[in-house]
């Protein structure tokens, strides 16, 4: 049996966290947090600063003592074990390597903590470092190794124990912004190739999104959404996820009329407010009754620019107001009556372009999809 | 910017030409050979080394009661101050501030008050004039500088590299053990030597607890400078700079050493 096929088999357990919370003082406080992580999954928790995900990762390592709410490892209570038991990996942004030890000591650290024997301890470290591609630099001291190496040496010290669950909190970002792409997608064919149940706590949700198989959404100590990264980009349930994944356009409304399928009319608020069609996928709610409130999530690239065709569902004549290059993309600012300040993006290529500058001084034509304008409650 | 670093040069070397001469008056004259203190001599000569080192006053202050008592004291007060500095750091006590004071007490009191306080209490203990009565009344003074030093050591250090270890299966006290401690070395050292040298060259206190037989180096110069005065003395001063530099020079790259990792 290989190396990598005795660790697989070790490393898949699920997680349950059942309504964890963790108060600090009567303001402050986490929780109540929910969420299941699948065996082998990658999951993560994205959100911003104080929005309680490192509060909830260091709930599962047993830094933290939870107020209320049990964590469930494979099924069996894991919060009422003592920290230094749980045997979970974890890895830091700071790295935390041991200073005064090398870098095969600080892998065996826990195996030496284990009173493993020592020839098996070499051939696991051994095991382990070619693993994360440092076989040849098990003698060094972690001063002289790179932030990227220091990572997967962090990596490996957790690995070589073949834990259950590998916690990462937020590994990469001390990393420079190329070598974060590199360890993004090496970490995540490591975590594929071994099956390791991964939860990964994060605030960059490109990084959130490009990794996970599913991730939560937190927001102020609760979750607001629990999904793979299309459900969470695509069909945010909460004004708070449409707004911090990616950019969208958030326009507040009323139902005005209901159809069939998922069809409705739906009236922009303030005065003159346009009708914009709307339809609704499937796995995306009944449209609210008529005269409800409801807000409009629409991702500026659905917004289609200079769309010269018949007359179609919710086209307007727009102003640029303002263009501003991003490189592979460009993003416009359009206002048109009826609408509030209206985000656009498209790529960058010559044709978009062209027809961009064709405008002149003129309006633009608009155009949004009825099945790309999403709903959340108002 | 210059000029002013200029300035600042002359001045730097103006404070170090005022902190040295003393000292480099004293080792130029302990190799000269005329019994008078002058300066500068054409001539060198060990003579007075010869002779601090023929007389067993000197001979034996230096290595029977100076050094030992100075090892022993700044051993003592390495365990204790560590330990203390362990409790103030990790302890999270809202007294945390005032145990800090307590503890620096006997840098504050002139340490001639601590002397004499301290010889009261060991004469009516019938124990003043004893070795270990020193080596407890220099503990005293080491101890300060031993939390100071290993404090800031012990703050240095990361938070996660302790949780690093539990969560690798370590209990705190394992964790203390195998990660703390090895990187509190270099602190614990500096610290020694810092209670070391406070011992080694301590003369307010000794003057009120040492006896006879456990007269240290200090005093012995303290009383030949009022009784004959020749270059002996300074023979035994320079040694002192000696060991003193030696030690503050090996502490140096101890701490640099610390600030490298």
């Amino acid at each position: 049996m290989s190396a990598i096929d005795q660790m697989r088999q070790a490393v898949r357990a699920s997680l349950e966290v059942r309504g964890l919370t963790k108060a600090y003082s009567s303001e402050v406080s986490v929780g109540p947090i929910s969420f299941d992580v699948r065996e082998g999954e990658f999951f993560s928790l994205l959100g911003p600063s104080g929005c309680g995900k490192t509060t909830t990762l260091r709930c599962i390592a047993g830094f933290e003592r939870p107020t209320g709410g049990e964590i469930l490892l494979g099924g069996a209570r894991l919060d009422t074990v003592p920290a230094h038991r749980r045997d979970l990996g974890l890895v830091f942004q700071s790295h935390a390597l041991f200073p005064h030890l090398t870098v095969a000591e600080n892998v065996g650290f826990g195996l030496s903590v284990r009173k493993v024997e020592a020839a098996e301890r070499r051939r696991r470290v051994a095991d382990a470092l070619a693993l994360v591609g440092l076989a040849d630099l098990g003698s060094r001291w972690p001063q002289q190794i790179s932030g990227g190496q220091q990572q997967r040496v962090a990596l490996a010290r957790s690995l070589v124990l073949r834990p259950p669950l590998l916690l990462l909190d937020e590994p990469l970002s001390s990393l420079d912004l190329k070598l974060r792409q590199q360890m993004r997608e090496e970490l995540r064919r490591l975590q594929k190739q071994l099956g390791q149940t991964t939860v990964f706590v994060t605030h960059d949700q490109t990084e959130a999104l490009a990794m996970s198989d599913r991730l939560a959404v937190l927001s102020g100590g609760r979750i607001e959404q629990i999904g793979t990264p299309e459900q969470i980009y695509r069909r945010p349930t909460t004004r708070f996820v449409a707004g911090f994944i990616g950019q969208a356009n958030i326009l507040d409304a009323t139902i005005a009329v209901r159809g069939d399928d998922g069809v409705a009319g739906l009236r922009v608020a303030g005065p003159d407010g346009v009708v914009l069609r709307v339809r609704l996928g499937e796995g995306s709610g009944a449209v609210p009754p008529p005269g409800s409130a409801a807000a409009a999530v629409i991702r500026p690239e659905d917004v289609v620019l200079g769309d010269d065709g018949p007359d179609a569902e919710n086209t307007f004549r727009a102003q640029v107001r303002d263009i501003e290059y991003l490189g592979e993309d460009t993003q416009v600012t359009l206002e048109a009556p009826g609408l509030p300040p209206l985000l656009a993006s498209f790529k960058t290529t010559r044709t978009a372009s062209a027809r961009l500058a064709a405008r002149g001084s003129g309006t633009l034509r608009v155009r949004i999809d009825a099945a790309d304008i999403h709903l959340i409650p108002g | 910017m210059h000029g002013s670093s200029t300035a600042l040069r002359v001045l730097a070397t103006l404070v170090f030409a005022f902190l040295l001469a003393p000292l480099l008056v004293v080792v130029l004259v302990s190799f000269s050979p005329t019994p008078a203190f002058r300066i500068p001599t054409t001539e060198f000569s060990l003579d007075w080394y010869r002779k601090f080192f023929g007389m067993a006053q000197f001979r034996d202050g230096l290595f029977l009661v100076s050094l030992p008592v100075a090892l022993a004291s700044g051993s003592l007060a390495t365990l204790l101050g560590t330990l203390a500095a362990v409790y103030l750091v990790r302890s999270g006590l809202a007294s945390r501030a005032a145990m800090e004071s307590f503890f620096m007490l006997p840098l504050l009191i002139p340490s001639i008050l601590l002397g004499a306080a301290l010889y009261l209490v060991a004469a009516r203990m019938g124990v003043a004039g004893q070795a270990w009565t020193l080596v407890l009344g220099h503990t005293l003074l080491g101890v300060p500088y031993v939390i100071r030093v290993v404090g800031a050591g012990l703050v240095a250090i990361d938070p996660r590299l302790e949780e690093a270890a539990v969560n690798l299966g370590c209990t705190s006290r394992q964790a203390f053990l195998r990660v703390v401690l090895p990187l509190l070395k270099p602190a614990m050292f500096s610290g020694a030597i810092f209670a070391f040298i406070v011992s080694f060259s301590d003369v307010n206190l000794a003057l009120f607890v040492a006896g006879p037989g456990t007269t240290t180096l200090p005093i012995h110069v303290f009383s030949q400078i009022f009784w004959e005065g020749d270059p002996t003395i300074a023979a035994a001063s320079a040694l002192q700079i000696l060991v003193v530099g030696v030690l503050i020079l090996t502490m140096q790259r101890l701490l640099k050493l610390r600030l490298s990792l």
